[in-house]
């Protein structure tokens, strides 16, 4: 049984990392290093940097989020990423989705308890 | 900086190809992944510390950083792989013909062939309908475009699109609904006909939409944002749309209304908020059937429309314009895209006494007045062959109003049929309108009638103008004395047209020549004086139409000092004798009381301040009364002997009169009456401008001058040529007199209130028929036969006016004049002459330019025997 609650928990984790990375760039820009860590840091979410530096790729690629490059007198470059217009209707989607999602999935269609 | 040993960088090449193909096909950007995990690993450095990374520190940062894991790409899958409702192709086609194609093709073919505006009622009038209209092809079009793409990014927006085509598709559905039956029957019964049904299958084609619309992104039966905001923005917008037509035409129903209290309401609303070009069109009616299907004239006036005739009533009263005097509206009819109305409107004043609308089609051709003045007698004589050109495919009616100059009457009216000129019979009004109607109308011949229309004023119609670029030529001559503004110089005017239901173009010229044994001198540029024989001054020149009506190319002309008395055969009468005219100077005229009545029409602004400064010139003992002709009659003064201060108050007053829309006069003409009528020797100035629509019944006043037909002069001062429906009414009533007009407004008020002083008097030309030729004295000169026409017209009006109508007749129709009592009709054959009991003129006796002097006519004759005589002495 925890086989495949552990499957299904990935499952949900990888539906749900689209998810994540906009609502964090949500409430402001963030520079890559800082970001990951940040997304790293989410309990019960599992992800490691490996996994997040290919989906803000992704992101960016599709449109969703925008970047820019700044030089940072601490180290390297700094890659600032933060959300588009697009991306942010996206989120406002996704999250109305969930929502109502959770709301029909969890949903107890038979309050009284009898079959 | 970090550096990197070689080492290091070799286990980063290892570590970075192994992920490098799944990255180049997850959707991300592979180069930027590696170049971002690389500058991830110089920031763990740094965090760290480390100066320098070599082979064990990158193994070990690339041990925390876990394996490179490209996240599945999130793209748009097949619908059966999202488990969402699918719109199927076949519901699919279905919502695209009734929801895109059908309304998209509905407003294509109405805009192109205006089928439903020209048979029932206009559903798109303005540009705003046409965009609304359009709005639901488009909306519904993208609404299922994004549906079947299962974007869900635009939802919301669409979900507004979609309510607000909802409310579009609601309003032209009720609109349509009285055509809902008739469409369906034809559906059945012919099929054809889902042009009317298009709006009610819009309507269920974009609820349909919208349901899918609502399942869109989410899979689920989501609530779709903006639904009754949408159809409350549509009903706004139609509102907005409807809006011009929905006030005018609820103020028109006001402005009709028995109530006086709301007749000027609805009329203040018209001039303030009220659109023309929807006033113009209830102008020109429509049929019975599509007044009935107008639901929403129903809905917004609660009721049937106004008739034509009072719409075009109320236009004249908003605009100051009658609505034949603009272009007619331009609708879409099913005989092309944006015609005008009036091409299709039948010409319902045809054959009538008005010259009523433009007539499409229709136009002058050419027009050539030629003029002869006798300086010794100061008359004139003026001869119009005008030319009417119908390039319609039907033939026409050419109707004219025209002007004559002051004192004049029609003593001539031919018609050329292939070729001939036809001479007119003269006969009694009624019997020349009569032959008129019978043969124009009824039996489409050929004939042409001339009548009068108040003072100086004559009606001219002919018919048929032949269509396809048929011609039709006419000739009138016209006899009047000129007005003398000095006791040796007169000024002549041109007959001009009033009113007219046939085209001028802009660049139309009259062709102008006028000739006199003494001098001349135009009065402005658009004439040049030219000498054609020794003893002969001529002016000529090619005017324009406007220059014509508005006297601009007036002639000067010297009066020979010496001469004082005229005379001339009289051939015409019975008894002979002979017609003698004396100048004599009169005393003028004085009243005691003045009664200016000022006109409230719109084309009366720009008067207001020559009338002010006019007001000065009023005799400075006759009593002044002045009257505002506004929607009702307003006494501005009563009648009082005004001081000088008194008299700047009334300049201060009349300055500052407004002038708005068309005023009915005559209620302030009849009030005006009443101020005058207890004083024997008064007068109503009546300053106006023109008056295109009897607006009410002038019999009352018509009574009071019937049964007073030397009543209270009235000085009739029109600020601008055009028609005069009030003056029409007086036709023949001696009292009422017009007020040549020569220079500004001004100066000839000026003029007429000059007159009236005691110390100026006035050179007339009395006429007198008497028996015995007059005897040989100095000062005494021979005139032309017009003498004669001139003491016969004058007699004529003073028989018409005593109602003694047959012996008016008689004499108008010896002397072949148009007067009140009389017309005169050109008819294609003799037989029709004789059919109606009429007798056309004889050409050898009509007047001609130059006209022959009995001497010369008499020589002519004698010449004429003498050949006869040799020939059948010869034979």
């Amino acid at each position: 049984m925890n086989d495949y609650f552990d499957n299904w928990t990935v499952q949900v984790r990888k539906g749900l990392l689209d998810l994540c990375v906009l609502q964090a760039l949500a409430e402001r820009e963030q520079y890559g290093y800082e970001l990951v860590k940040h997304l790293v840091a989410l309990p019960g979410m599992g992800v490691t940097e490996g996994t997040l530096y290919p989906l803000l790729s992704r992101l960016r690629v599709q449109g969703l989020v925008r970047t820019r490059l700044e030089e940072s007198p601490e180290g390297p470059a700094r890659k600032y990423y933060a959300l588009t217009e697009e991306g942010r209707r996206a989120l406002v989607l996704m999250k109305a989705y969930l929502e109502k999602l959770n709301a029909v999935a969890t949903r107890d269609r038979n309050p009284g308890g009898r079959p | 900086m970090i550096t990197w040993t070689p080492a290091a960088r070799a286990e980063w090449e290892r570590f970075v190809a192994r992920p490098r193909p799944d990255l180049a096909t997850s959707g991300a950007d592979a180069l930027e992944v590696l170049e971002d995990l690389r500058r991830h690993v110089e920031f763990e450095a740094a965090t760290a510390g480390l100066q320098t990374l070599t082979a064990e520190d990158v193994r070990r940062l690339l041990t925390r950083l876990g394996p490179v894991e490209p996240a599945p790409e999130i793209t748009t899958p097949a619908p059966s792989a999202r488990g969402e409702p699918s719109l199927r192709r076949a519901p699919a086609l279905w919502l695209a013909l009734l929801g895109v194609v059908l309304p998209a093709l509905t407003l294509l073919i109405e805009l192109t062939t205006g089928m439903c505006a020209a048979t029932f009622f206009d559903p798109v009038p303005t540009l705003g309908h046409v965009l609304l209209a359009a709005f639901v092809p488009v909306a519904n079009g993208v609404a299922l475009y994004t549906i079947l793409r299962r974007d869900a990014r635009r939802r919301t927006a669409l979900s507004w699109a979609n309510a607000f085509a909802l409310g579009v598709t609601l309003f032209y559905a009720t609109l349509f609904l009285p055509l809902l039956l008739p469409g369906l029957l034809t559906v059945v019964f012919f099929g054809w006909g889902l042009l009317p049904l298009s709006p009610l299958l819009a309507v269920v084609a974009t609820l349909f939409i919208r349901n899918h619309l609502r399942r869109l992104g989410t899979g689920l039966d989501d609530p779709l944002p903006g639904g009754w905001r949408g159809l409350a923005l549509a009903a706004l917008a139609v509102a907005l749309a409807e809006a011009p037509s929905w006030i005018t035409r609820s103020a028109l129903r006001l402005a009709v209304s028995d109530v006086p209290a709301e007749q000027r309401r609805g009329l203040a609303w018209l001039r303030a908020l009220g659109d023309t070009d929807i006033l113009l069109r209830e102008c020109y009616g429509r049929t019975r059937g599509a007044q009935e299907m107008d639901l929403v004239a129903w809905l917004i006036t609660g009721g049937p429309r106004v008739t034509p005739e009072r719409a075009r009533e109320v236009y004249y009263r908003v605009t100051g314009t009658p609505f034949n005097a603009v272009p007619a509206p331009r609708v879409r009819t099913a005989r092309g895209a944006f015609a005008a109305l009036n091409e299709w409107t039948w010409d319902t004043d045809q054959g009538g006494e008005q010259v009523g609308g433009r007539v499409k089609g229709l136009s002058l051709h050419a027009s050539r007045l030629d003029a002869v003045v006798e300086p010794d007698a100061v008359v004139a004589y003026w001869e119009w062959v005008l030319e009417f050109r119908n390039s319609s495919a039907q033939a026409r009616e050419a109707r004219a109003q025209i002007l004559l100059p002051p004192g004049g009457v029609v003593s001539r009216l031919t018609l050329w049929v292939n070729g001939e000129e036809r001479e007119a019979a003269f006969a009694g009004r009624a019997q020349t309108r009569q032959a008129y109607q019978e043969v124009a109308i009824r039996q489409r011949r050929d004939p042409v009638l001339v009548t009068t229309a108040g003072p100086d004023r004559v009606l001219m119609q002919c018919f048929p103008v032949p269509a396809d670029g048929g011609l039709m030529r006419v000739r009138l001559g016209v006899t009047a004395p000129l007005p003398l503004t000095a006791a040796d110089a007169a000024t002549l005017r041109w007959p001009c047209f009033a009113e007219r239901n046939f085209t001028i173009a802009e660049d139309f010229r009259h062709a102008l020549w006028v000739e006199s044994p003494g001098e001349l001198r135009p009065l402005g540029p658009e004439l040049r004086a030219e000498q054609p024989r020794p003893g002969f001054a001529a002016a000529r020149g090619q005017v324009r139409e406007d220059a014509l009506a508005n006297g601009v190319c007036q002639v000067r002309l010297a009066r020979p000092a010496g001469v004082n008395r005229v005379w001339t055969a009289d051939s015409r009468s019975d008894r002979g004798g002979y017609v003698t005219g004396t100048f004599t100077a009169t005393r003028p005229f004085q009243p005691s009381r003045v009664v200016l009545v000022l006109d409230g029409s719109r084309p009366m602004a720009s008067a207001w301040p020559d009338v002010a400064t006019a007001l000065d010139g009023l005799p400075a003992n006759s009593e002044i009364a002045l009257l505002f002709a506004g929607d009702e009659p307003t006494v501005l003064a009563d009648a009082a002997v005004l001081d000088a201060t008194q008299r700047t108050a009334l300049r201060s007053q009349v300055a500052a009169l407004r002038a708005a829309g068309g005023r009915d006069n005559v209620p302030a003409l009849m009030r005006a009456w009443e101020l005058v009528a207890e004083k024997p020797d008064a007068a109503i100035v009546w300053v106006h401008a023109a008056q295109p629509v009897l607006l009410s019944s002038a019999e009352a006043l018509i009574q009071a001058y019937g049964r007073r037909s030397r009543g209270p002069r009235v000085f009739s001062v029109q600020t601008k040529p055009g028609p005069n429906r009030v003056l029409e009414q007086f036709d023949g009533i001696p009292a009422v007199q017009s007020v040549t007009r020569r220079g500004s407004l001004a100066e000839d008020l000026r003029q007429l209130f000059q007159g009236w002083s005691a110390d100026q008097a006035t050179l007339r030309l009395e006429l007198e028929h008497v028996n015995e030729q007059p005897v040989a004295e100095p000062g005494l000169r021979e005139a032309s036969p017009h003498l004669a026409r001139l003491w016969a017209s004058a007699e004529a009006r003073r028989l018409h006016a005593a109602k003694k109508t047959e012996a008016a007749v008689r004499l108008a129709a010896a002397y072949q004049l148009v007067t009140p009592a009389s017309g005169a009709v050109v008819l294609e054959t003799q037989e029709q002459y004789d059919r109606h009991g009429l007798q056309p003129a004889d050409p050898m006796m009509v007047p001609a330019i130059p006209e022959p002097r009995t001497a010369s006519l008499l020589i002519c004759a004698a010449a004429v025997w003498l050949l006869l005589k040799r020939r059948r002495h010869t034979a």
